[in-house]
């Protein structure tokens, strides 16, 4: 036990405890290059003032709206798609998970290969029904465009098997009301089904809102945050100003925000099972 | 009437069966793509529109497997990941039943939850000035300890709840005919929870395996990881994709196998925390 603690409290609590400290400063990783010096507040005071932070934020918050949108969607209707106890469904489930257990550098080379103007696969099949060729990671719409395309390609495997492991746990019992009282499959669906899975559906949107925060890789690999920073998420952005630029107590100022943000999310995480579990 | 009802039933069947193959074959073409071109020429590479059916190669894998330094990296991938599994087992285990005994274990599991959703990247500003003091960055010993901070939370998260199954009399009647406590643990404990065990395992492993943020930052020439070094292909003259696509095709395949062969424990542990 105590070991555990020790080795937890080593790389986790007091590297946090270090890094609120730092926040306080300007840092630089180098010290003949940039002086350091205790600033408190103002750091935090200047980022919350610095349009690049808002943003940050709006690029990660459109990423994970439009991500969701998507993976939930599909997911669901994959779920639904697959949800029958049958031998080459099985099957047919676990192949659908090779997405999100490969590595996302992988998925981020293999995306740019086939996003590649010249000679990706993407345009090449957009090309047969007269659409030109699109280049996709060249330009800021079209790049967070495509990386939100990869993050759904990756994750609505994984999406779909909790929703599907969630509408396997549901009480049969409203289902056969509903289909005694004549419901068509439709209405059964919206009607029972959905709001049965209004926990599940919150639990999928906190983990994948966490995961945004780590969805370097992929950026790194596909758009180094361009065109510009276009394709900047916030999490990318710390690996930026810390790696880059070498402004360490920046990027822990924004560390520090995302940690807070992280917390927020697991409470409501822990009271959406805890409200599960006595339902 | 049953007969029209029958009929009706196969039908969706039938669309079913076709809109999953057709939603699968979608899905998995990256996939195929990626592994397809690791076989290719450069000219088959570029060529418009692309190639469907030619030659296999293996040039590709030659150029990345003999001449280069890759399979160095792969090693450094395997060490790394090997030992951060390891790691995480043998520390998690014993927390995980200390904390499903004790009586304020629900409050510390928050505690360790917290952790382990913290984003690596937050970690790694604050870690990384550290450990460049101890001169722990470019080690082998600095990946397993990192990959600490999101495989021991989870290997504990886990093997809690596993343990959690097992009703306390059968210990305490154990305890009670003379066993000592580690007797207990490895006795009776071990070979119930070994399905959690494998879970544990099979993440860890993989995480580390996929790992890019971290050994990035935390390895150096020597300890480069594989995933790492894939990530530089991209910046020289030109890229070689045949060789970037021998080099990931290779990447893939523990995730791959862990996929097929030990589905069901993929399964448990991607839901878990999701559905009770």
């Amino acid at each position: 036990m105590l070991p555990a603690l020790a080795a937890l409290s080593g790389i986790a609590l007091y590297p946090l405890l270090y890094m609120l400290v730092v926040s306080f400063h300007t840092w630089g990783l180098v010290p003949g290059l940039m002086p350091r010096r205790f600033v408190g507040g103002s750091q935090y005071l200047w980022l919350v003032k610095s349009p690049d932070f808002w943003h940050w934020l709006r690029i990660t918050f459109i990423f994970l709206g439009g991500a969701l949108l998507f993976e939930l969607s599909i997911g669901l209707g994959l779920a639904l798609l697959l949800s029958p106890e049958k031998r080459w469904i099985e099957t047919a489930r676990i192949l659908f998970l090779l997405p999100t257990t490969t590595a996302p550098v992988v998925i981020g080379l293999m995306w740019s290969y086939m996003l590649n103007r010249d000679m990706g696969i993407v345009n090449y099949f957009l090309g047969l029904i007269n659409i030109a060729p699109v280049s996709w990671l060249s330009h800021p719409s079209t790049a967070l465009l495509s990386v939100i395309l990869v993050d759904v390609w990756q994750w609505t495997p994984f999406v779909m098997l909790i929703l599907l492991a969630g509408l396997k746990s549901q009480p049969i019992e409203p289902l056969e009301a509903a289909i005694v009282d004549g419901a068509t499959k439709w209405q059964t669906l919206k009607y029972v089904t959905l709001p049965l899975l209004m926990p599940i559906i919150s639990v999928v949107i906190i983990f994948r809102a966490l995961d945004t925060f780590k969805t370097i890789g992929l950026v790194y690999v596909m758009t180094g945050g361009g065109p510009g920073d276009a394709t900047t998420i916030y999490g990318f952005a710390i690996y930026k100003k810390a790696f880059e630029n070498m402004t360490m107590g920046v990027a822990s100022a924004l560390s520090v925000i995302m940690i807070l943000i992280v917390i927020g999310l697991v409470f409501i995480y822990s009271k959406t099972l805890q409200r599960r579990t006595r339902a | 009437m049953s007969l029209t009802k029958h009929g009706h039933d196969k039908v969706w069947q039938i669309i079913r069966a076709v809109v999953i193959i057709a939603s699968l074959v979608l899905f998995l073409f990256p996939i195929y793509w990626m592994l397809v071109t690791a076989f290719k020429t450069r000219a088959q590479i570029f060529a418009l529109p692309p190639t469907w059916i030619f030659m296999p190669t293996f040039a590709n894998f030659k150029q990345v497997f003999l001449n280069s330094l890759f399979p160095r990296y792969a090693l450094n991938t395997l060490i790394a990941a090997s030992l951060s599994t390891v790691l995480a087992l043998s520390l998690g285990l014993p927390a995980a039943y200390a904390l499903s005994r004790s009586k304020r274990g629900d409050k510390l599991l928050l505690g360790v939850l917290v952790v382990r959703m913290i984003p690596s990247v937050a970690l790694s500003v604050p870690l990384f000035m550290i450990f460049s003091r101890l001169r722990l960055v470019g080690t082998y010993a600095a990946l397993p300890l990192l990959y600490l901070s999101f495989s021991l939370p989870f290997v504990i998260w886990i093997m809690k709840a596993f343990i959690e199954e097992i009703p306390p009399e059968i210990e305490e009647s154990a305890l009670l005919d003379g066993c000592s406590r580690v007797n207990v643990l490895f006795k009776i404990v071990l070979p119930v929870i070994i399905p959690g065990l494998i879970v544990s395992a099979i993440f860890c492993f993989i995480w580390a395996w996929n790992d890019f943020i971290l050994a990035l930052i935390f390895t150096r020439a020597q300890t480069k990881t594989a995933v790492v070094d894939l990530s530089t292909y991209l910046t020289d003259q030109g890229i070689w994709w045949g060789q970037v696509s021998a080099a990931a095709a290779f990447i893939m395949l523990p995730p791959i196998i862990a996929t097929l062969f030990f589905r069901r424990y993929l399964v448990r542990g991607l839901t878990f925390g999701a559905v009770k």
